[in-house]
């Protein structure tokens, strides 16, 4: 029996090594293919310099602002997430995965139907103050595509911080407590230090994110501005002029990889004081902690409530905006029944449940392994080379991608879908395994491996349980990017098969925007629900 | 020197992949393609509420052939994974390349010629003349581009291109980027048939009146039909889909004088496809009456067949007397950097 159970994990074991192995050809490949054309032709590439730097340069302005401003809401969202006890806490947190999965074209929508120039708010004003002209006319402009993006992507940053900061070691601050530090000394000295590398962690992929932005970017930004990504697509699909698309992929790509370097560069002067050691304490009410002056507790009240009152304005009433333009419709709160019943949605459906949980456990398979692999080979956390790795798939665009796998796959099926979404999206379960993994104690791992049969047992008995939760959360997170993902599916061009976020553009450029906005609502509620089963545990 | 040993492999492996993917060509073929139709096409034609499932059901029912579409995103997708594959052909049909693509398409060699038995009797020959007169392409549908107007905004509606300058207009009109649409591209084609080598002086001068240049039609028509701004370039057939859907005559397509291009959209056989006689079958029954009937409470555009009688919602806010305007569609190829470049600064 032992010696079954042992074949069984040894099984395993290689299976996993095998699983993670593919991944790592899906993404080399189509990565090495979008380079490819470089290496044809004889004909050279007129390049305007001046240009590519003032492309470069505002697609960076963009992307940097965007991040800042989802930092500016994230940070504090987190600490009262992962400090305080409130009411919607728990739905808060399961709006993180919520950028990942609605389309981008429906989110621009909502944030029209909330700030737009016959959006709710400049309707309401215009009411009120009988004014002619809309007051806010913010929304199209590189404000507007800031404030768009960071508000967008805020609950990505909280999400990351809060589960930090609640594993944050209380040992320091403790100690600046007895020694009569106050609390916003305590903050500023030691919690800050603290969370730096969640911060950064967090911030990365945000700043990748809106560095990729193609949709919002050109919708309310600049008439005429252009991202990198633009300049790909306009090349690749439009003026078919490959190897200029490879020269603009290549830099793209090496200007992320660039910014990923310098947070690998920084990373390492905090990464050591953070060997989140899972102390856990109770979350007080908001203002009721204990050590707080009156003064303080004021403080928390006023910065909850506008902090609250801005979720609510530029993230939650965009949200609102695309239940309202799915309701406000000819047919009514109707369309969503007509939805459900159509051929079509329960196609898409079936056709996401199809790819999105398998392309998530691929993602979770191979994150455990790498993660494994780097906490047995570089406990310390001092390679950068194999700490930036993980990260190298964030660092390339879906359109850079799907530019390759067009190159590399001429017909396209299911499992290549499902391989190319999980040499994407592996990164992000890597970064949730490896920091609960590094939450395992040396001597833990030591002595279980002393006291195992085999090696594979620790793995089993020890280092599987302790992960359980980040497995299950971040499962949800690539489920709910396969789910949103809309470049690939196109890409691959798999016949007969859809996806949700493939259908909800496919009713919008048939005229159903309502329908559109309905299919838009429901993968956000099936997004929250899954995340909602994630978060169970915590 | 570990790091040096780990960047030279991974830069190595990167590499050796590109250059084996540069040598290799693979090829495959298979028998059972024969009673198969693959066709290339974009995401609306073979939706649910466009007119390909319909149309594959007849056609699968008329003949031995089955339909297998394949959903490419629009039309410059098609032909770039055409392209991406002339040396080993995955497709028999290519359906949905235009007559911006044409040029392109017969460059590339990657069509064959076919010219339906009944073409001459059904097909006008503008629409034969738009997509180049060599039956590279079949024509299925059309449709002029025209500015859609919102007959309850307070601005009046304006009567010709020049108007739109005008500072009534300001921040009035949304148009599409005319790097990643279609109808961005034919609005862009519009003005440079209109003003000639002028359009750049006009583009500088209408730079004040746009809201917003969307990625693509969706969002742009999205944010028209949310009330954000009282005009958007789309297709003269557009109101046609308020007046059936919604029983509305609140958008109206406004004819201009000086005339308006027109999008034409084709089929043709892929060179070297491997089911030459479906794709022949498929494109004969493309221009049938029974095919043509369903294009338009479908894909919402005229359908070639000049003896097809349009539903009564095209009557009531589709003009059919616009004057069509033609252009050469490699100076609208190079205005689009130019124009790209006078909204940049």
């Amino acid at each position: 029996m032992t010696n079954r159970i042992h074949a069984a994990e040894y099984s395993a074991v290689v299976c996993a090594g095998i699983v993670s192995v593919c991944i790592g050809v899906a993404f080399i490949f189509p990565l090495a293919a979008s380079f490819q054309p470089l290496f044809n032709g004889k004909n050279g590439i007129a390049f305007n310099y001046s240009n590519l730097f003032r492309i470069t340069a505002y697609t960076f302005k963009i992307a940097l602002g965007s991040t800042l401003t989802a930092a500016a809401a994230g940070i504090p969202a987190a600490f009262f997430t992962a400090n305080r006890s409130f009411p919607g806490r728990r739905f808060l947190l399961s709006l993180s995965a919520v950028p990942l999965c609605i389309p981008p074209l429906i989110i621009a929508l909502g944030f029209v139907g909330t700030f737009g120039m016959n959006g709710a708010l400049n309707t309401i004003l215009m009411r009120i103050l009988h004014l002619k002209n809309p007051p806010f006319t913010f929304l199209y402009s590189s404000a507007g595509v800031i404030i768009a993006q960071g508000f967008y992507n805020f609950p990505l940053v909280m999400a990351v911080v809060s589960t930090s900061w609640e594993n944050l070691p209380v040992d320091e601050r403790d100690a600046a407590r007895m020694l009569g530090a106050d609390e916003r000394h305590i903050f500023f000295t030691v919690t800050i230090h603290q969370l730096s590398p969640a911060v950064a962690a967090a911030c990365i992929p945000v700043f990748l994110y809106c560095f990729f932005s193609f949709m919002i970017v050109l919708l309310f930004g600049t008439i005429g501005g252009t991202t990198l990504e633009v300049e790909i697509y306009q090349a690749a699909r439009t003026t078919l002029d490959f190897k200029t698309a490879s020269v603009y992929a290549l830099i793209e790509t090496s200007f992320a990889l660039a910014v990923i370097s310098a947070y690998s560069k920084i990373k390492p002067a905090y990464a050591a004081e953070s060997p989140a050691s899972a102390h856990r304490y109770n979350r007080t009410k908001i203002g009721d902690a204990l050590y707080e002056s009156r003064s303080m507790k004021t403080a928390e009240y006023v910065s909850g409530i506008l902090l609250g009152t801005v979720i609510v304005l530029f993230f939650l009433s965009p949200l609102a905006g695309i239940l309202a333009g799915s309701i406000t419709g000819k047919e009514g709160a109707y369309v969503f029944i007509k939805i459900i019943h159509s051929a079509g949605f329960r196609n898409a459906l079936l056709g996401t449940l199809e790819t999105a949980p398998f392309s998530a456990l691929l993602c979770i398979i191979t994150a455990f392994v790498y993660a494994w692999i780097l906490r047995v080979r570089d406990p310390l956390g001092q390679n950068t080379l194999l700490q930036t790795l993980p990260m190298l798939p964030m660092a390339v665009s879906s359109v850079v991608m799907g530019y390759g796998m067009t190159l590399l796959v001429h017909h396209g099926t299911v499992p290549a879908l499902i391989a190319a979404q999980a040499a994407l999206a592996w990164p992000l379960a890597f970064r949730q395994i490896y920091a609960s993994m590094c939450a395992i104690p040396q001597d833990t791992l030591d002595t279980a491996e002393l006291l195992s049969d085999t090696p594979p047992d620790t793995l089993f008995r020890i280092v599987l349980p302790s992960c359980r939760e980040s497995i299950i959360s971040s499962f949800s997170f690539c489920f709910a990017v396969s789910m949103g993902d809309t470049t690939l599916p196109l890409v691959l061009s798999v016949p007969r098969f859809d996806t949700l976020a493939l259908y909800t553009y496919r009713l919008a450029s048939s005229y159903k925007f309502a329908a559109s906005c309905a299919c838009g609502t429901l993968l956000c509620i099936l997004c929250i629900l899954l995340f909602s089963l994630g978060k169970k545990h915590d | 020197m570990k790091k040096i040993n780990y960047i030279f492999l991974t830069l190595l492996s990167i590499y050796s992949s590109a250059a084996y993917i540069s040598c290799s060509g693979k090829k495959s073929v298979s028998a059972e393609r024969e009673k198969e139709v693959v066709i290339y096409t974009y995401d609306s034609f073979m939706g649910e509420w466009g007119p390909g499932m319909q149309i594959a059901k007849d056609f699968e029912a008329a003949t031995r052939f089955k339909v297998t579409y394949v959903n490419c995103g629009d039309g410059a997708q098609i032909l770039s994974k055409a392209l991406l594959e002339k040396t080993s052909p995955q497709s028999d049909i290519l359906l949905g390349l235009d007559n911006n693509l044409i040029d392109k398409a017969r460059s590339e060699k990657i069509l064959t010629e076919y010219k339906p038995e009944n073409a001459d009797s059904v097909i006008p020959e503008g629409l034969h003349e738009a997509l180049g007169k060599d039956w590279l392409l079949t024509p299925y549908d059309y449709s002029q581009f025209a500015l859609i107007y919102d007959t309850q905004s307070d601005v009046p509606a304006p009567e010709k291109l020049e108007d739109l300058t005008k500072s009534v207009y300001a921040k009035k009109i949304i148009l599409m980027d005319p790097r990643t649409s279609t109808p961005g591209l034919g609005f862009l084609a519009w003005t440079v048939a209109v003003f000639g080598d002028g359009y750049a002086d006009y583009w500088k001068a209408l730079k004040p009146s746009i809201l917003t240049m969307s990625p693509g039609w969706s969002a742009g028509y999205g944010l028209f039909t949310a009330g954000e701004a009282p005009l958007v370039i789309s297709y003269m057939t557009s109101p046609a889909y308020h007046v059936y859907a919604d029983k509305t005559t609140r958008y109206k397509a406004l004819v201009f004088a000086e005339g308006h291009v027109q999008q034409v959209e084709g089929a043709g056989i892929t060179k070297g496809a491997l089911n030459g006689k479906g794709a022949r079958a498929f494109i004969d029954y493309l221009i049938s009456d029974a095919a043509q009937n369903v294009i338009p409470l479908t894909q919402w555009m005229v359908p070639a067949d000049k003896n097809i009688t349009l539903p009564d919602c095209y009557k009531e806010v589709v003009p059919g007397d616009a004057k069509t305007l033609s252009y050469n569609t490699e100076k609208v190829s190079a205005a689009v950097n130019t124009v790209m470049n006078i909204l940049g600064n």
